[in-house]
């Protein structure tokens, strides 16, 4: 339970794209194009290799380019926050301005022995161990690609256009990791002495999550309302919310910080009615909209 | 042969033999409370359980101890309605299920005294109808535990039970059955074949020991309508893993469907079974009370017709059925001769959790040698490293590669070669895309090999054994196999050592074959050789012919082995010319090509590393065949030398030279080169060159570039082109034809719109989301397929998809979406489509969607086509389907059934493991925290 050097919230205007491109995982590049493959690994691959290694001189090529002109704009936004677990599953955020309870699900399937039924709120203490902290953070690499995407398209290159798009994806990842990093070295600094490769990092070797609600470990997309409120994401990080919780510009990635040694990602999986029920009343929200949210994870017939 | 197998052969010859029917439906007549189950009270029990600590109310193999009576009443019931065999009260008679009642250790009690209880009913009733003898069927049911699935659905590497116990739990159980009476063995309700494996391997080694044979029924369960165990298998996979089983009588299937349910497994292992086969189902499926209430007169004339269509030897009845539906199926199939055995070629027929079966007919099979430490450093890599899931994925890639069996092999000296075999094949099984193929289990360590047959519940390969440590132990390793249910590769390996000419190949291989079959009995099919291939062109003048004595002893063994197969691992052939993998494409290609025209029927290779034969360049084959048939004394300085070559000039100065020769081609063909290369350099004054070869510029896209880019969409229907490849092509497409567009609006002024394309198809990213690469790339492949594409972008209410559908008349709508809120959007849209009385296709992609979510759910609210399309290399060929004429109905019909058939899986599948509560949930919380202020 380390207080964070710096607590309140960081902006990052404008994060040179040269320090992004060290930390971007390349192997999702590969998978949107179709090749199977693990980075650096498919070069070799008897199969795709020869084509992964083309496309992968053809995406730097364009990388070297929006670089060059600065064509793309990386931003960021992140926030530390004191926080206590409340009860089992929820956690109570302070902040200036008062108190923002978010709600977290917890794994309903049988276990083997000594496997615990994981939720979030399990890495953050309650009020009787002492004052605990949770981060949330946004940020996006996809400022400006719509004219680049654009002069592409005009020029009949779909292929440059969409390779564009793809980088900015993986661009906007890369922010996500490297804003990781400073957080457990600097803002945060939890783990001041961490000296990993991208290669650790893209392997997770570091202490402490970053999971995005909407996704395996906390799939309720609606708790992003509440992240994006918390840190004014739509004007400190130019990113917007649609009605059903996707983020534009697209190439963007948000979530909560957890620092305990002994957080992981966990997928929530299947959840019953009775946690469903509960769930919706702890959010004030009605157990038909929480289904329909939830939909995915619903282990009955709604 | 005993006497009873010769009786019950007879028998079977003139009549169907009826089976008994449910054992527990019959004991819940009877109110058996808490006291009653412990036998107080009951005179003729005499075990003392009035103290024992554990409730043993439900216990029912326990009443042949306490309430034996009941026991015995039952029985009669059953042989009085017409039961030719019984089976004994210990479905859950072994220590694993008995553990729940901590009443491991009167396991053989129980199974001894039903048996004698049974075989008591039966001998009175022979004696009363002595034309009519009764037999008693010795029940082994599954336990409470499963070798080939995790209990635990976060950890699918972990199993509750190892097969040593299993085994010893079902000896145990074998034990007492035959020395209280049992005529036969039945092992039946079986939900995972590994398991059943066990039971038959217990069997086996009880034969072994005891100089003692029965015969040995097998019955299967079919989970629902998928057609498979819970274990995964299909039916004929299913026999394929069991027909090992020693003096077998008969496989059959029964329990969890009913009757009508049943028909199409039982059709499909009546086919395939060349032993007897027996069928006893459910009284139709369980009410929702969990109940069975199909009347004995409906459930004996589904029976009947089994027999009358010739499918059954043994028909009965399980959970549900009582004397009544006995009688009544006795009654009515009196009537129909017993099914004959029907004449099958003996082939090598294995499996995984589908069958495999090697036909004269099946080409070459392909290996994987990719899962495999000593022949890839990736895979030992990632093994070491304990990354298990990236080493599924190696596996997974052969199978999708091609591969028909994968050989993984675990033979590392830093590595406990045991546990990893165990680790990886465990985690396979859980994987469906993987372990449908069957196995080849490698190692050159016994116990290695051993370890992993306790693993896969298919019928696998042993990679290998030999004579290399004497006969006793090549004998005692064959028989293991044998009981174990797997073929095996011998490799021409004996007391001498490795057989390297062709006298010792074939010496060696005549030799081990006849111990296999006289000694063993092995199936001639199930034997496969390894005669050794060696590297050649080594320098050394007696390498020379190693190609040449293995192609030989090929030739040999085909010719007088029969039925056997020949195998190999091809890369060692080349090894002295590591590095130069152009040479050692060629000197594979050439070799296999030779090797398989004598009969080489598989072989351990990279599938992705052998060129096609007629491919590899003359010069460069003509050295490669030298070598390999040892045609010249220097064959191997020739080869030595092109290879300096090749290394040498390097593979740029090939390139370039290349490269000036495709500009000399005619302006066709250098179209289609720039297309199928997606070069955009020369496009445009090609372009002008043919606008003005062609009389209109509409002619020039019709021609030489329509003709070039079907050859794109031919490779990449055929897997030769990727993705990205064919985005390039498509740019090189767009290129050309925006350079000849002023033309065409020139001269569309003049006399109209002529373009023709293959129909339209609208794309839009649903409402509420953002994400749209994979429907860009889908629509630049459908763009460059000829159909004119409407995307509509991102963030697409389903108002404007559906008035642009209308306005363009298109004749496809593509729906694309990446976040979960999607998957609701879509099916809002389907909605939509159907109230507007739309009958136009509907496609739905992206990466939450899946088949089985747009099976479910939204197909059902749309009556028009709704069909899932994976990647962007489906959708072409979907697309061409809905919109021909020809298949259009068709194809639709095709998918409606086929969801149809998804929706009623999702319908009958298994049921989710039951979810804990939430306050269980919370109480197993992690807790990291103590509750002391900081």
């Amino acid at each position: 339970m380390i207080k964070p050097n710096k607590p309140g919230i960081t902006i990052y205007n404008d994060i040179p794209l040269e320090t992004l491109r060290e930390f971007i995982d390349w192997t999702p590049f590969f998978m949107s194009w179709e090749l199977r493959g693990k980075y650096p690994a498919i070069f070799n691959d008897t199969t795709v290799g020869e084509e992964a290694r083309r496309i992968f001189n053809d995406a730097n090529a364009i990388l070297d380019k929006i670089i060059q002109e600065k064509s793309l704009t990386a931003k960021a936004v992140c926030g530390l926050f004191p926080a206590n677990r409340i009860g089992d599953d929820d956690v109570e955020l302070i902040t200036d301005n008062g108190t923002i309870m978010l709600y977290f699900l917890r794994q309903q399937s049988q276990k083997s022995p000594g496997t615990p039924n994981l939720c979030l709120s399990d890495f953050i203490a309650p009020k009787e161990a002492g004052e605990d902290y949770i981060g949330a953070f946004a940020v996006t690499a996809g400022i400006g690609l719509e004219s680049i995407v654009k002069e592409y398209e005009l020029d009949h290159d779909d292929y440059s256009a969409i390779m564009a798009k793809a980088i900015a994806d993986r661009l906007a990842e890369a922010a996500a990791e490297w804003l990781h990093f400073i957080v457990r070295t600097e803002l945060w600094g939890y783990a001041t002495d961490e000296t990993l490769d991208n290669q650790g990092l893209i392997e997770e070797k570091y202490q402490g999550i970053r999971p995005a609600p909407g996704y395996p470990a906390c799939p309720d997309h609606t708790e992003k309302k509440k992240l994006f409120a918390l840190l004014d994401v739509e004007k400190n990080a130019g990113i917007t919310l649609t009605e059903n919780y996707a983020m534009y510009p697209a190439a963007a990635v948000s979530g909560w910080y957890f620092s305990h040694p002994a957080s992981k990602y966990f997928p929530v999986g299947k959840i019953g009615r009775d946690q469903v029920e509960d769930y919706a009343r702890r959010k004030g929200m009605t157990i038909q909209e929480t289904e329909r949210w939830l939909s995915p994870n619903l282990g009955y017939e709604a | 042969m005993n006497t009873t197998f010769q009786q019950l052969q007879n028998l079977l010859k003139q009549r169907i033999l009826i089976l008994d029917g449910a054992m527990g439906t019959m004991i819940q007549r009877h109110p058996l409370g808490e006291d009653e189950f412990r036998g107080i009270h009951s005179a003729a029990c005499r075990h003392d359980l009035a103290s024992h600590g554990h409730p043993l109310r439900g216990d029912n193999d326990l009443l042949s101890l306490t309430q034996p009576e009941i026991i015995l009443d039952i029985h009669r019931e059953y042989l009085e309605a017409g039961a030719d065999i019984i089976e004994t009260n210990t479905f859950s008679a072994t220590s694993v299920s008995q553990q729940d009642y901590d009443l491991e250790n009167l396991v053989y009690d129980i199974n001894f005294a039903s048996a004698k209880l049974a075989k008591q009913a039966a001998t009175e009733y022979t004696a009363k109808t002595p034309d009519k003898p009764r037999f008693v069927a010795g029940a082994m049911g599954p336990t409470t535990k499963m070798l080939s699935l995790s209990p635990d659905i976060n950890n699918a590497g972990y199993r509750a039970i190892t097969w040593d116990e299993m085994v010893k739990a079902y000896s145990e159980q074998v034990r007492g059955l035959v020395d209280g009476g049992a005529d036969l063995l039945l092992i039946e309700t079986i939900t995972d074949t590994l398991t059943a494996k066990a039971a038959i391997f217990a069997v086996s080694e009880y034969f072994h020991n005891n100089k003692k044979q029965l015969p040995v029924m097998i019955s299967g369960t079919i989970v629902d309508m998928s057609g498979r165990t819970l274990s995964g298998q299909t039916t004929e996979a299913f026999w394929n893993s069991v027909v090992h089983c020693p003096n077998l009588l008969s496989v059959g299937l029964n329990c969890s469907l009913g009757a009508e349910q049943m028909r199409p497994f039982v059709e499909e292992l009546s086919r395939v079974a060349t032993c007897l086969v027996s069928v006893y189902p459910n009284a139709g499926l369980p009410n929702e009370m969990g109940g069975y209430d199909q009347s004995p007169e409906i459930m004996s004339s589904i029976i009947s017709e089994f027999a009358e269509a010739g499918f059954v030897n043994f028909v009965g009845g399980c959970c549900g059925s009582t004397p009544d539906h006995i009688a009544a199926i006795a009654q009515k199939v009196k009537q129909f001769k017993p099914r004959e055995i029907p004449e099958r070629e003996p082939l090598m027929r294995l499996s995984g959790l589908e069958p495999f079966e090697i036909r004269p007919e099946t080409n070459f099979v392909n290996i994987g040698e990719r899962t495999n430490v000593t022949g890839s450093a990736k895979f030992a890599k990632l093994i070491k490293e304990n990354n298990y899931e990236e080493a599924l994925t190696v596996a997974r890639q052969q199978v999708e590669s091609g591969a028909q069996i994968i050989d993984v092999n675990m033979d590392e000296g830093m590595l406990d070669s045991e546990a990893a075999m165990v680790k990886f094949l465990n985690l396979i099984a859980s994987e469906p895309d993987i372990a449908k193929v069957p196995i080849m289990i490698d190692s050159s360590k016994w116990t290695v090999i051993e370890a992993g047959l306790q693993c896969v519940q298919g019928k696998s390969i042993v990679n290998s054994i030999s004579l290399k440590e004497g006969e006793e132990k090549f004998l005692e390793q064959a028989r293991k196999v044998l009981e174990y249910g797997a073929a095996a590769i011998v490799m021409a390996f004996d007391e001498q050592g490795q057989a390297d000419t062709f006298e010792r190949k074939t010496k060696i291989c005549e030799r081990a074959y006849h111990l296999l079959i006289d000694k063993v009995g092995f199936a001639p099919q199930d034997i496969i050789f390894d005669p050794n291939i060696f590297a050649i062109a080594t320098g050394l003048e007696e390498h020379n012919n190693y190609g040449v004595d293995f192609i030989n002893a090929t030739r040999w063994i085909k010719q007088n082995l029969p039925g056997a197969k020949v195998s190999g691992g091809v890369s060692n052939l080349s090894f002295s010319f590591r590095g130069n993998e152009p040479v050692r494409r060629a000197m594979h290609s050439a070799f296999l090509y030779h090797a398989i025209q004598v009969g080489m029927d598989m072989g351990i290779v990279n599938a992705g590393q052998i060129d096609i034969y007629d491919e590899v360049p003359k010069d460069l084959l003509e050295l490669v065949e030298d070598v390999i048939l040892n045609r010249r004394q220097d064959s191997t300085e020739r080869l030595v030398e092109y290879a300096e070559m090749l290394k040498s000039k390097g593979k740029t100065a090939v390139t370039a030279k290349e490269a000036e020769a495709w500009r000399n081609e005619s302006v066709q063909e250098r179209l289609k080169h720039s297309l199928v290369k997606g070069i955009t350099e020369f496009i445009d004054i090609d372009t002008e060159e043919a606008r003005l070869l062609y009389d209109r510029p509409l002619h020039v896209i019709e021609g030489p570039l329509m003709d070039g880019m079907s050859v794109v969409g031919d490779l990449f229907g055929a897997g030769k082109m990727f993705l990205p490849q064919v985005v390039k092509s498509a740019r090189v497409m767009k290129k050309a034809v925006a350079y000849l567009m002023p033309f065409m609006e020139a001269e569309k002024a003049l006399i109209g719109d002529e373009s023709k394309n293959n129909g339209t198809v609208l794309l839009a990213t649903v409402k509420g989301d953002v994400h749209d690469i994979g429907k860009n790339i889908v629509g630049v492949v459908l763009g460059c397929n000829n159909y004119r594409v409407i995307d509509m972008g991102v963030m697409v209410s389903a108002e404007r998809i559906l008035q642009m559908a209308i306005a363009e008349n298109v004749d496809i709508i593509g729906l694309s979406g990446l976040i979960t809120p999607s998957l609701d959007e879509m099916v809002h849209v389907a909605k939509e489509m159907e109230r507007l009385k739309f009958i136009k296709p509907l496609l739905i992609g992206g990466a939450t969607t899946s088949r089985v979510h747009t099976a479910v759910k939204i197909a059902p609210q749309y009556s028009g086509t709704v069909i899932h399309v994976l990647d962007a290399s489906r959708a072409v060929p979907v697309a061409g389907s809905l919109i021909s004429p020809e298949t259009k109905d068709s194809f639709g019909e095709q998918f409606k059934k086929e969801y149809d058939k998804v929706r009623k899986d999702y319908a009958n599948r298994s049921v989710e493991k039951n979810l804990l509560t939430i306050d269980a949930a919370r109480r197993n919380k992690l807790e990291l925290f103590s509750m002391v202020a900081a």
